[in-house]
C-alpha cells in the first residue's frame, strides 16, 4: 500500500489479489473505490513518485515490475528481475530512477535502474524482508525483517552498500514501516499487535497502543 | 545446511532458503517446543524450534531451526534461520522435508517431519451445511451450537474469535460466544467440535420480523458468522465465513391462537360458573359466538405445521386449521370469524368483518 496524493485528491493505492488474479485499487481516504487495475500475476509491492506521478508494482509469481497509467486502467510492462524468487515489497527512488524490489523467499533486496535497465543484488542475508522504505533526503532504505525480528538500514548512495541494523529490540515480528518526518519512524508489530514510533537515533519514542 | 524443496500431497511445493545465524551455546531442546530430525548416518540432529515459527507477508513463513551433534555431552548448536516459500493450493500440513547438512569431509542426509504452510489456502474448516433454521425463542437466551471439523492427517486448529453480523440488526439483543484468544476451541485432525452461540433476540422486532415471513424453511434472518483460527503450531490467522439460518419462534400466528384459545377457555368459563356471558338483556351474540366457539375447540382436529404455520397457505388470507367439527376458527387479516360445517376449507383473498357468507368461502 501506498500513499498517493495525486488529482486534488489524498488516496491509497494497494497492490494484492481478487479471485486468484492481481489487482491494484486506488481508493479515497473515505473508502470509496476510485479505480482497479487488473494484472494477470499476484501484485505484491507497491510505491509512488510524487514528482513523476507514476506508480510502480511488482508481481511476486512472475517477478515481473509494472508502471501505472494512474489516469487510466493501463499498465506497462517495465522488467523482469531474473533469479528471483519472490518479489514482495517495492521502493521507488524518484531522483535516482531507481526501484529497490525485495524478494522475499531468498532475503534480498535487488535493484533495478530505469536508467540502464539493468538490476543487481543490492543487499543479501536477510531472512524475510516485508517491507521497504526509501528517505530521499538521506538516500537511505529501510527494510522490515520480521525474521530476523529488526529493521534494517542501507544506503543505496554507497559504492559498496552495507546492511546495518537500525533496531531490533522489542521488536517481535515487524511487518511494516513508515518514515513520518527526518526523524521519526513508526514500525508495525505484528507480534506485539502495535506500533512502535522510533526516532532517528532508533530510540523507542511511544507505542501504540500504550503498554500501560 | 541445505534443505530440498518438498511437494505437498501434489497440490504444491514449499522451497526453503537457509540462512546461517552462528553458534549457541546450548545442548538441551526439549519437545514439544522443538521437533527433533536426524541424519541418516546418525551423525548430526537438526531442531526445529515451532515456537519461532513466524507468518510473514506475500505468503511466507520463517522459523529457527539449530543442528547440534548427535553424540552426547555437545555443548553448542548452529543456529539456522529458515524462510519457506509455498506455492500452489495445499493446505497447511505436516510433511517430510529432507535436509542435507554439509560438514567438513561429511555430507550427511535426513528427514524431519514438520508443519509446512500456505496462506492462500482458505477455509480450512468444515462446516455442516445446516438443513433447516436454527429455532430461536424470542423470549430469552437460546444456546445454538455450531458444529465443525477437521481433516484427518492435518495440524491442530484452534479457533481463536468469532464476529457476527445480523442480517436484522434490531431482532437482536445480544449474540455471544465464549470463544476467545484466551479460551480458544480447538479441533484435533479428524474430529469434530461445537462452538457454542448464546443468542438473545430483541423479542418485539423478532416476531415482528417472523411475523412476515411464514414459510417454515424460510429463515427469518440468517447470521453471518466470522470464525477467526489458525492451525497449530504458527499457522497464519484465516477467517471463514459461515451463515447461520435463524428461525424465531413462537411465531405470531400462534401467539395470535394462544390468544383466542384463552379468550374462548375464559368465556367459556364464566359461562359455566355463572350461566350468562354478557350483561342482563344483552344481544346473545358474545354467548353464541363462545358456544360455537368452545365446539368448535373440542372438536377440531389441527393440523399445525412447524411454527404453527400451514404450509399451503397462499395470498393474503391464512388458514391456521383443517376442521373436522361443526365449526372451526379462522384468523385473516380482516379479522377473527368463524364458520361451520366444512372441511379443509380454505379462505383466499377474502376480507371478512366477522362471519362471512358461504358463498365467499372456497370449499
Amino acid at each position: 500500500m501506498t500513499y498517493l496524493p495525486a488529482g486534488g485528491q489524498e488516496s491509497v493505492l494497494i497492490a494484492g489479489t481478487q479471485m486468484g488474479r492481481g489487482i491494484v485499487a486506488r481508493y479515497s481516504l473515505d473508502g470509496r473505490q476510485l479505480q482497479t487495475w487488473a494484472f494477470r500475476n499476484i501484485c505484491s509491492g507497491i510505491d509512488f513518485g510524487a514528482s513523476s506521478h507514476t506508480a510502480y508494482v511488482a508481481t511476486s509469481d512472475s517477478n515481473e515490475i509494472y508502471r501505472l497509467d494512474l489516469q487510466g486502467t493501463e499498465s506497462k510492462y517495465v522488467a523482469r528481475i531474473p533469479n528471483a524468487t519472490k518479489l514482495g515489497p517495492l521502493a521507488f527512488d524518484e531522483a535516482g530512477r531507481k526501484i529497490f524490489i525485495a524478494d522475499v523467499a531468498v532475503g534480498a533486496i535487488y535493484q533495478y535502474s530505469l536508467a540502464t535497465k539493468a538490476s543487481r543484488v543490492l543487499v543479501s542475508n536477510l531472512s524475510a524482508p516485508t517491507a521497504l522504505s526509501f528517505y530521499p533526503e538521506t538516500g537511505r532504505l529501510y527494510i522490515a525483517d520480521p525474521g530476523r525480528r529488526a529493521i534494517f538500514t542501507v544506503n543505496t548512495r554507497s559504492s559498496q552498500p552495507v546492511l546495518t541494523e537500525f533496531v531490533s529490540e522489542p521488536l517481535k515480528s515487524p511487518y511494516g514501516m513508515a518514515l513520518l518526518s527526518s526523524d521519526r519512524m513508526a514500525v508495525v508489530d505484528y507480534g506485539a499487535n502495535s506500533v512502535l514510533v522510533f526516532s532517528s537515533k532508533a530510540q523507542l519514542l511511544f507505542s501504540f497502543p500504550p503498554k500501560n | 545446511m541445505r534443505w530440498l524443496l518438498v511437494n505437498v500431497k501434489q497440490e504444491g511445493s514449499v522451497s526453503f532458503s537457509v540462512r546461517f545465524v552462528g553458534f549457541e551455546g546450548r545442548a538441551d531442546f526439549p519437545q514439544p517446543r522443538f521437533v527433533p530430525g536426524q541424519t541418516d548416518d546418525g551423525t548430526f540432529r537438526l531442531y526445529v524450534d515451532v515456537d519461532s515459527i513466524q507468518q510473514v507477508r506475500f505468503n511466507a513463513f520463517t522459523f529457527t531451526a539449530y543442528v547440534a551433534d548427535a553424540k552426547p555431552g555437545g555443548q553448542k548448536a548452529a543456529q539456522f534461520q529458515i524462510t519457506g516459500n509455498p506455492t500452489g493450493s495445499f493446505r497447511d500440513a505436516p510433511v517430510r522435508v529432507s535436509f542435507h547438512i554439509k560438514d567438513t569431509g561429511s555430507n550427511a542426509t535426513g528427514v524431519i517431519l514438520m508443519p509446512v504452510y500456505n496462506a492462500t489456502k482458505t477455509d480450512l474448516l468444515q462446516v455442516e451445511e445446516q438443513k433447516e433454521p436454527a429455532y430461536v425463542s424470542i423470549s430469552g437466551n437460546s444456546p445454538v451450537l455450531l458444529r465443525m471439523g477437521n481433516v484427518p492427517d492435518a495440524p491442530g486448529i484452534s479457533v481463536t474469535n468469532l464476529a457476527v453480523s445480523e442480517g436484522c440488526p434490531k431482532c437482536w439483543k445480544r449474540i455471544s460466544s465464549t470463544v476467545n484468544e484466551k479460551n480458544p476451541q480447538n479441533i484435533e485432525p479428524g474430529s469434530n467440535a461445537t462452538l457454542p452461540i448464546d443468542l438473545l433476540p430483541n423479542t418485539i422486532p423478532a416476531l415482528m420480523q417472523g411475523a412476515l415471513v411464514i414459510k417454515p424453511d424460510i429463515p427469518h434472518d440468517t447470521l453471518t458468522l466470522m470464525v477467526t483460527y489458525h492451525t497449530v503450531p504458527g499457522g497464519a490467522d484465516k477467517k471463514q465465513s459461515v451463515p447461520l439460518k435463524i428461525r424465531f419462534g413462537p411465531g405470531l400466528l400462534g401467539l395470535a391462537l394462544a390468544l383466542c384459545g384463552g379468550i374462548v377457555l375464559g368465556l367459556t368459563a364464566r359461562y359455566l360458573l355463572t350461566g350468562k356471558l354478557g350483561k342482563d338483556g344483552e344481544k346473545a351474540v358474545h354467548a353464541i359466538s363462545c358456544v360455537r366457539s368452545c365446539s368448535c375447540w373440542a372438536s377440531s382436529r389441527y393440523k399445525l405445521e412447524k411454527n404453527q404455520v400451514a404450509p399451503s397457505s397462499n395470498g393474503p388470507s391464512w388458514w391456521i386449521a383443517t376442521a373436522r367439527g361443526p365449526s372451526c376458527l379462522f384468523w385473516t387479516p380482516g379479522g377473527l370469524c368463524m364458520n361451520s360445517g366444512w372441511q379443509r376449507t380454505a379462505l383466499k383473498n377474502s376480507r371478512v368483518s366477522l362471519c362471512p357468507p358461504r358463498s365467499r368461502l372456497q370449499t
